[in-house]
């Protein structure tokens, strides 16, 4: 979690950032203003990220295909919705019985310097919102250095974090319920999906978030550090 | 699927809000680009239960989908318009009429709401003719079913602040036609106030003043309003009633009417408003009961009986008026089964009348029914033809059970065969009564001189009022063992602590308001209107009459009718109460939940049905009994 006063922090690190990195597509993400984190959470705008890979290892698999969606106004904007299929020189593999994604699909996508700069662009002036922001993160972070020679830097709400805090606040021991998405996304009344793709489940992801919210806030303001995560 | 992944512009499907908007009618009637292009402008939110507040926008009209949960819709009055679940639509209203968004959203289960923007909706309504009709229907649906439940629309004493339009659009006198054009337009309404400086109504500008005084006379769309408007407007003051409105509007021939306040306009009030008002009738409830063609259907419909009897209440309806207007719903029900049944099974091959006893006969029903009724078959009806009769008579029967008139504890009902006769059977029945008079025999024979024909052959249903009518009056044997049948209900005589008390001594911690309240009044209007041969059934008419051919007196016909108003009305009320809480309605009072004025009126109301006994004893009776 940041700390009191720690707006300059973040104002820092960005300098520091900006000052390290030549590449000119991150250049300008992190030239966008960062929301201050003693803004009222809901004034602030979100992107829900989600994305497939070919296995759980950053070092030795890839992104497949990157979904996201904002959440502006308390509301989730499909308008803003954006799938993106990232190409690869390597074939989808096993996991495509995981993904649905088919070499075919690949063949029709972006690269993944492409995909990752429509991210960014759509990630300015917002918090990234990611279920196991851990995993993505990590994924994202390679891409960034392999591509940017630059660390990301990028105010992140985990939903899993999210709830297993709700859950240890109302006293329930950990590991006693389920952090997956769709588990945590029953507590709350939120329907289940029967298919799966990035684009979806950065939809449940934003959903979840939003009735996340809405239990620990009610109507009432909070500052947006109360569910930011470290990054 | 992203060409390339870089054209920005065309938004992606959500294959999750896509699929779910098209198992909805009417997003199902969409064509596939269609609906792609409205799932990509959905925004969802989620709300949790018991939230109120901050849903609706009220500045932001929307149709708002049901994804998950479940979401009520209530007038900005509490009353509840419509429950929506998943698949469900609200917020459609403002978005076709251009009206300012005045209902309240409560949330009962947590869910999400997919919002559609007004330029979507439109866009859509304009695409596709489904769509739009859906809209268009499920509107009049809903604004039928509100108005049939707003209580003050049923009065006569509505006012105009409860029906017209605030927000009301003005313009001042200087302004050119074509401003207050497009002002009109924007705002979507057919007349504009114009006021002077000081803010006071000095004319009014309509759709047909445009027309008639701008493009017929050929002015220029820059003259100004004080040139085209109507002057000397009339208009009304807020709390006058809505039945003056009517009246002026008629007279003038006027279609819009500006409510004033100290000369200042505060809303309009049009036709449109009116006709709105004039839906609000149980009328409207009888029609659509007209239009049903299955049992299941009026089932339905009179599900909304009891909350029709709760809002007439509320309205301070007088039990008369609820009695007669509830009578009214049954009589449309058992007309509309008749209708149905004849459907099913052909014409009748004789004439025949449905006949209607007791309390319907009366017109005095509640929200306890049953049903008490009796089929008259014209004397040509053979042996063969009762198999149609006793079909038609099982269809009303169980239907009406199904409506929740129950079945009859003591079986007069059409379908048996004791209560569907010929004409001559009939006749041959109460001359029985009347010619043969037993107390015993009598006992249960009350409700059948409370008759009424609800279908059919009237010719048929006269004659036998006529044979009725003639052997009955002046029949002093007969009336002396009906009033003798009548004189074992009396009132009590008035409460102690939480007891009645009788006038024997007894005490009993109940009351039942039926027994020993209302049915001793029709008791003796009964025997009244028998004895000088009446074909009135209703009890208030009853004693009207009755003292009017002297044989009450008029105070004594007034306190009469007083009582029963008061002892109905409080059985009413009563009735609504545990409807409220969903339980059984009943007769039964409990001493200890009357006020201490109700008390007091109960007590001499107990008196004046008392005293009507005693002088019924000694006008009939003569000492026979």
């Amino acid at each position: 979690m940041f700390f009191r006063g720690a707006d300059w922090i973040v104002k820092l690190k960005q300098q520091r950032y900006l000052h390290r990195c030549q590449n000119s597509v991150m250049r300008d993400y992190l030239q966008s203003e960062f929301p201050s984190l003693r803004t009222d959470y809901r004034q602030v705008e979100y992107l829900a990220v989600d994305l497939e890979m070919t296995g759980l290892n950053a070092s030795d698999d890839h992104i497949l295909s990157i979904g996201f969606v904002p959440v502006i106004d308390q509301r989730v904007v499909l308008n803003g919705a954006r799938h993106i299929y990232v190409s690869s020189d390597q074939g989808v593999g096993q996991s495509a019985v995981i993904h649905g994604i088919h070499d075919k699909d690949i063949d029709q996508a972006t690269p993944l310097a492409e995909a990752l700069g429509l991210l960014l662009d759509a990630l300015k002036g917002r918090v990234m919102v990611l279920h196991c922001a851990q995993l993505d993160l990590s994924f994202l972070e390679q891409a960034c250095r392999g591509l940017y020679n630059s660390s990301l830097y990028v105010p992140v709400v985990d939903t899993m974090a999210l709830e297993d805090q709700r859950l240890q606040r109302t006293g329930m021991a950990r590991g006693s319920e389920s952090l997956r998405l769709g588990d945590c996304r029953r507590r709350y009344n939120l329907p289940d999906y029967s298919a799966h793709n990035a684009l979806i489940d950065a939809v449940s992801t934003a959903e979840l978030f939003l009735a996340q919210t809405r239990y620990r806030f009610g109507s009432h303001p909070s500052d947006l550090r109360h569910i930011v995560s470290i990054k | 699927m992203i060409q390339g992944g870089v054209d920005m512009t065309v938004s992606v499907e959500v294959a999750a809000v896509r699929d779910f908007l098209s198992q909805n009618t009417p997003f199902d009637q969409l064509t596939e680009k269609q609906l792609t292009q409205a799932a990509a402008q959905v925004q969802i939110a989620y709300y949790r239960a018991g939230e109120t507040t901050d849903i609706l926008d009220y500045s932001n009209p929307q149709l708002y989908v049901v994804r998950s949960g479940a979401f009520e819709v209530r007038d900005n009055e509490g009353q509840l318009l419509d429950r929506v679940e998943p698949g469900g639509y609200f917020g459609y209203p403002s978005l076709l009429t251009g009206d300012a968004i005045t209902n309240k959203l409560v949330v009962i289960e947590d869910g999400l709401l997919y919002e559609l923007d007004e330029g979507t909706f439109q866009k859509l309504r304009s695409a596709s003719r489904p769509f739009d009709r859906f809209f268009n229907q499920a509107h009049a649906k809903r604004l039928h079913h509100a108005v049939r439940f707003r209580e003050q629309n049923y009065q006569l004493t509505l006012r105009v602040r409860d029906l017209a339009t605030y927000d009301p659009v003005t313009a001042k006198t200087h302004e050119t036609v074509a401003d207050v054009a497009r002002l009109m337009t924007e705002k979507r309404v057919s007349s504009v106030m114009v006021v002077d400086e000081d803010n006071k109504l000095c004319g009014l500008v309509t759709d047909r003043d445009m027309r008639v005084r701008v493009i017929a006379e050929g002015r220029p769309t820059d003259s100004v309003l004080s040139d085209v408007m109507t002057r000397d407007t009339i208009s009304v003051a807020s709390e006058s009633l809505v039945f003056e409105s009517m009246l002026l509007m008629t007279e003038h021939n006027i279609h819009h009417l500006p409510v004033t306040e100290n000369g200042e306009p505060i809303a309009m009030m049009t036709a449109t408003d009116l006709v709105k008002s004039q839906k609000s009738d149980p009328v409207f409830l009888i029609s659509e009961i007209g239009r049903q063609r299955t049992v299941e259907g009026l089932k339905k419909i009179s599900r909304d009986i009891p909350e029709l009897l709760r809002s007439l209440i509320r309205a301070e309806a007088s039990a008369d008026q609820i009695g007669r207007l509830l009578t009214t719903v049954t009589d449309a029900l058992t007309r509309q089964l008749l209708e149905q049944a004849i459907d099913q099974l052909g014409q009748p091959p004789v004439p025949f009348a449905w006949l209607a006893f007791g309390s319907q006969g009366r017109q005095d029903q509640t929200a306890i029914s049953d049903q008490d009724n009796g089929l008259l078959v014209g004397d040509a009806m053979t042996h063969d033809d009762d198999v149609y009769f006793k079909a038609l008579a099982t269809y009303v029967n169980d239907g009406l059970d199904v409506c929740g008139y129950c079945y009859c504890p003591g079986e007069v009902m059409a379908k048996t065969d004791t209560w569907r006769q010929p004409l001559v059977g009939w006749k041959k029945q109460f001359l029985r009564w009347i010619n043969q008079p037993s107390s015993k025999a009598l006992m249960h024979a009350s409700i059948f001189f409370d008759m009424r024909c609800i279908y059919g052959d009237q010719t048929l249903f006269h004659d036998l009022q006529k044979t009725v009518c003639d052997a009955a009056s002046g029949n002093e044997i007969f009336l002396a063992n009906l009033t003798a049948n009548a004189l074992k209900l009396t009132p009590p005589m008035g409460f102690f602590k939480s007891f009645v008390v009788d006038r024997s001594g007894e005490h009993k911690n109940t009351f039942d308001m039926k027994l020993r309240g209302i049915m001793p009044i029709n008791d003796i209007a009964r025997i009244y209107a028998l004895s000088f041969g009446t074909d009135q059934i209703h009890t208030l008419d009853r004693l009207t009459e009755a003292a009017a051919k002297k044989l009450l007196t008029l105070k004594d016909a007034r306190n009469l009718i007083d009582a029963h108003e008061f002892i109905s009305r409080l059985r009413l009320v009563h009735q609504g109460e545990l409807l409220k809480v969903g339980k059984v309605p009943d007769n039964h009072l409990d001493p200890l939940t009357l006020s201490s004025l109700s008390r007091h009126q109960l007590k001499d109301a107990f008196a004046v049905v008392a005293s009507a006994q005693a002088a019924l004893r000694v006008k009939f009776t003569r000492g026979l009994m």
